[in-house]
């Protein structure tokens, strides 16, 4: 039997041949050729080249590595994650033709990197590779935010790492956890319940939601991936958010409160939606409310909703990276994708909205579309377990992304009632219908048919679901409920679209906590806290100084030149006239500051005798 | 023939929505849904629901933004 070749690994590790080479076609033809390699080990995969799937161990034998005293086991091929396996490599084959005139090598070579850590994520068996891939996802990404290179962008990036070093440290403080307990690594479905026993699997969860960027942890993806580079942006939305989603599959399907978050989730974000202003912060919005589908699906656990679940998170990598370079191409030919700049453009990038409609008709949910056929499963789901609220909240979430997706953005960016686009943007367009970079509009066009393919013939997509499907998504009902939904929710778009006009605004988001509160938590330190400190400091010295004749006053002292040199400047090393002005503001209150430092210090020595005497 | 201005498009949606409604009366009358909930079977809630749902969204969401939205540069400023 052949050995299975993992296609992460080659992926990851065939990222940095990009720089090495010289000749500018072969480096593009060798970096279109790279998720096509994924892409022929996975069909070979599922031909029963390395084995039956799920294939006997033989063959994952090299992939099988001792550590500690456990085994890390980097291959898990089953239906899931072949399933998802394939959709990245299918969807970095189309970035990276969109990508493809980007000149920065090491641009590439961080969304290679991502690209292959994503597929190790899928196949981790045990949850030490699940964290090291995840870690390297996290890294890659904030590279790819930082090659923007704009100030924004540097910030932005710093606020991904944290949050996703944070969800990384939740997931292995849970995984060691769960070791201790079970003395097992495998990423298993974990159990769930009340108490302190199922602490690990909280955190575990915590760290999982927030990869999946669930209401209220989904500041960061809005924030960075409308800051990341306008090529980089693209890989984003298709790796991090879903590997978090099929990690939820995997541990915790089924889970009730994390059904409730996402249907919240799903509507939440819309409501932000409205009030944004630029086109890539839009669709990032429809990221996380997207992202509540599946995580809602997660939650109601049914064989029919994580079947929806997974299968819409295929179709949302395939229709929201179309968005997504939709957005993008404005902002690449255009120079902005803000609403309040943009309008009129239809004349001079006619193709660009039609295909970026494919997208939005998809992410809508409209018949015949792929967004439809994946989306119907988990509202299906949520009727069938009778769940009315979190079934009104998914089709109100249907009636938002149509608004957004399908009317608002299009009509800021491309019409607005104008023939023309502001004079700035025009001069930089050519009199031509075609503004747009090629190579842009064929990855466009490429994700354009999938999502029609998909959404006129789903059982192709049904067939590759982790559980057998008999749902069928074409029924009178069903179509007739989401047509009318539609054609409804334009008169009152156009009504009011007045109000979605967009305005030169920033729209606060759950981040105002980190960001306002944490630097003002910085700037307490800074100054309240240091000066209480040094305050502290000087009170000290003050007291030792009545200790004096403690030392005896017959020992030498051994001038040290340098040494004294240094003490003589200490004071205005360390600042201390500075911090003396503060002090003298507190000197009235001299006396009850010492008085509480004292009986602090009185407290602490109870406790410590206290502690002494219990633990004997 | 009649040119094709916004107007006209304007009317013969009207048109559509009129007929969607009207089929939707009709195809609940000869049992020709199914719904599992009792609120699905008022007549036309999709129309009422979608109509209504994104005047509501768009409105409760303005409303919203009066604490919501900022300058431009708000997080720059500090």
């Amino acid at each position: 039997m052949i050995e299975w070749i993992h296609p992460g690994i080659v992926i990851l590790l065939g990222a940095f041949l990009i720089p090495v080479i010289r000749n500018e076609k072969v480096k593009k033809a060798y970096f279109l050729l790279l998720p096509i390699i994924g892409l022929i080990i996975l069909i070979l995969t599922s031909m029963g080249v390395f084995g039956i799937i799920p294939p006997y161990p033989d063959a994952l034998h090299k992939w099988r590595i001792p550590f500690l005293h456990y085994t890390l086991e980097l291959g898990r091929i089953d239906k899931l994650s072949m399933i998802f396996a394939y959709v990245y490599v299918i969807a970095a084959f189309c970035m990276n033709i969109f990508a493809l005139r980007v000149k920065k090598d090491w641009e590439h070579v961080a969304a290679m990197i991502y690209v292959g850590s994503s597929l190790g994520a899928v196949f981790a068996r045990d949850l030490f590779t699940l964290y090291f891939f995840l870690e390297i996802m996290s890294f890659s990404a904030t590279f790819l935010v930082w090659f923007r290179g704009t100030k924004t962008a540097m910030g932005a990036g710093f606020r991904y790492l944290f949050w996703h070093l944070f969800s990384g440290v939740c997931v292995l403080a849970g995984a060691i956890i769960h070791v201790q307990t079970t003395g097992s690594i495998e990423f298993v479905h974990f159990p769930w319940g009340l108490g302190w026993d199922y602490f690990g699997y909280y955190l575990i969860l915590l760290g999982f939601l927030i990869n999946s960027a669930c209401t209220p942890f989904h500041s960061w993806l809005s924030d960075a991936y409308s800051e990341a580079s306008v090529t980089g942006a693209i890989y984003m939305t298709a790796y991090t958010t879903k590997t978090g989603i099929y990690c939820l599959i995997r541990g915790f399907s089924g889970v009730e409160i994390v059904m409730f978050m996402g249907a919240i989730s799903a509507v939440f974000a819309l409501f932000l939606a409205v009030l944004e202003n630029d086109g890539r912060r839009l669709c990032s919005y429809h990221i996380i409310s997207q992202l509540g589908y599946m995580v809602c699906g997660v939650g109601i656990g049914t064989h029919m909703a994580v079947n929806g679940a997974a299968s819409h998170a295929l179709c949302h990598i395939i229709y929201n990276a179309l968005l997504y370079m939709g957005a993008s191409t404005v902002l690449s030919v255009a120079g902005t994708s803000k609403f309040s700049e943009t309008g009129g453009l239809y004349k001079y990038m006619p193709l660009s909205w039609a295909l970026y409609m494919v997208g939005g008709f998809s992410i809508s949910g409209f018949p015949l579309f792929n967004g439809f056929v994946s989306k119907c499963m988990t509202i299906e789901a949520a009727e069938l377990i009778h769940q009315p609220i979190v079934y009104l909240l998914l089709e109100g979430a249907t009636v938002g992304t149509f608004l957004h997706t399908g009317l608002k953005l299009p009509w800021n960016i491309w019409f607005q009632g104008r023939k023309e686009p502001p004079a700035d943007i025009k001069a930089k367009l050519k009199e031509s219908r075609i503004n747009t970079p090629i190579n842009m509009l064929v990855g466009m066009g490429i994700l354009a048919f999938l999502c029609i393919f998909i959404g006129v013939y789903p059982y192709i997509l049904y067939g590759m679901l982790p559980h057998p499907v008999e749902f069928i998504p074409f029924t009178p009902t069903r179509v007739f409920s989401i047509l009318q939904l539609f054609l409804f929710t334009f008169p009152a778009f156009w009504l009011l679209r007045a109000l979605v006009r967009g305005m030169p605004t920033y729209t606060v988001d759950s981040d105002w906590f980190g960001r306002i509160l944490g630097s003002a938590l910085i700037l307490f330190c800074e100054r309240q806290l240091m000066a209480f400190g040094a305050f502290i400091d000087r009170n000290v010295m003050r007291m030792a100084v009545h200790f004096r004749f403690l030392i005896p006053k017959t020992q030498p002292v051994v001038e040290d030149p340098l040494d004294k040199a240094f003490h003589e400047r200490l004071p205005a090393l360390l600042n201390f006239e500075k911090t003396h002005d503060k002090i003298k503001q507190f000197k009235l209150r001299e006396l009850s500051y010492n008085l509480v430092y004292i009986i602090f210090a009185m407290l602490l020595l109870l406790l410590y005798i206290l502690f002494m005497v219990v633990m004997k | 023939m009649m040119k094709i201005t916004w107007n006209v498009l304007f009317k013969i949606y009207y048109i559509l929505m009129a007929v969607s409604v009207l089929i939707g009366l009709l195809m609940l009358h000869f049992h020709m849904l199914h719904y599992h909930f009792p609120f699905q079977w008022i007549p036309a809630f999709f129309a009422i629901f979608g109509f209504f749902g994104c005047a509501l969204l768009i409105l409760i969401a303005k409303g919203m933004g009066h604490w919501l939205m900022k300058g431009e540069d708000y997080y720059e400023k500090r």
